[in-house]
């Protein structure tokens, strides 16, 4: 099973990715803000990262982390809009996606 | 028996979560939909919580829901006249939303109260007794989202008169617009 770092969203929008993720048995951890991220994508050896799209800069950050970490999937996702920016490992090619419960579950369970 | 919410937003996770809050709080989840599709099941649902952009399907929906509470993503002096004309029980900040205000509006509108939180509380509360007939005539009016124009025509006065009664009461109120002092007077139960 993955492991899912989440980083940065409101309470309610972070309920909700829990509760998809939880349905799909995937482990979850999370990170106080994204200045902890890189350091806790050090401590966590996780899989995959869940950033918010609406911050500022967001989608910047993920190329980052990308780079940093190319093991790494990126996975950065709007609480307001229905899309999501998807970095995969390995320098694949990013793409942005429809967000929706079933996508998002697809893109976190499939490596 | 549990009072019953039906989710209706655009974005999954935002909806999700919305869902999780009120069960967390005690509610049940009627349902939930994007775009009101499917359409709440009327006399399934107590509380309907809709992005703002839907209200016009809203309306059309014959008895959907018992209570009425609209998602926005900002406040403009539009917004109070509108929700109040459509009967709209309350309204929640989407940006800054949390789940203890999300928890507090649901089961304020289901005890049939309204909660418009655009406004801080005022200094000193406003009652029926500081304000003038004349002032709650034109608060009345502004609440239906006249114009003063059409304020001026309705109860016979200038325009200036209007201006200067409305100046009057958002000093006496402490209230920075009009929209803020509708919402006031709205929600102390004045008019």
């Amino acid at each position: 099973m993955p492991r899912v770092l989440i980083v940065d969203f409101g309470a309610i929008a972070r309920r909700g990715l829990l509760g998809f993720l939880d349905d799909a048995g995937i482990d979850v951890i999370t990170a106080s803000s994204r200045e902890h991220v890189v350091t806790r994508l050090r401590e966590t050896n996780a899989d995959v990262v869940l950033l918010n799209l609406d911050a500022d800069g967001a989608g910047e950050q993920a190329k980052q982390i990308a780079d940093t970490f190319p093991e790494l999937k990126v996975i950065a996702c709007s609480s307001e809009r229905p899309t999501m920016l998807v970095v995969p490992p390995h320098g694949a090619g990013s793409y942005t996606s429809p967000l929706t419960s079933a996508r998002l579950q697809e893109e976190v369970g499939a490596l | 028996m549990q009072p019953r919410v039906w989710i209706d937003t655009s974005n999954a996770i935002f909806r999700r979560g919305l869902c999780g809050c009120a069960l967390d709080a005690g509610f049940a989840v009627a349902g939930e939909s994007e775009a009101l599709t499917p359409a709440p099941e009327p006399g399934r649902v107590d509380v309907l919580v809709f992005d703002l952009e839907q209200l016009p399907g809203v309306l059309l929906l014959e008895s959907a829901a018992d209570h009425f509470v609209a998602l926005v993503d900002a406040v403009d002096d539009a917004l109070l006249p509108t929700l109040l004309e459509a009967a709209v029980d309350g309204f929640l900040l989407r940006p800054q939303l949390r789940p203890p205000e999300l928890v507090r509006c649901l089961q304020t509108v289901v005890s049939g109260g309204r909660w418009y939180p655009a406004a801080p509380r005022p200094v000193r509360p406003i009652t029926r007794q500081r304000l003038t007939p004349r002032e709650v005539a034109v608060l009345r009016l502004l609440a239906d989202g006249d114009r003063t124009t059409e304020i001026a025509h309705a109860l016979s006065y200038s325009e200036r008169m209007v201006k200067n009664i409305v100046h009057d009461v958002m000093t006496k109120m402490e209230c920075r617009t009009r929209a803020q002092a509708v919402a006031v007077v709205v929600r102390e139960h004045v008019i």
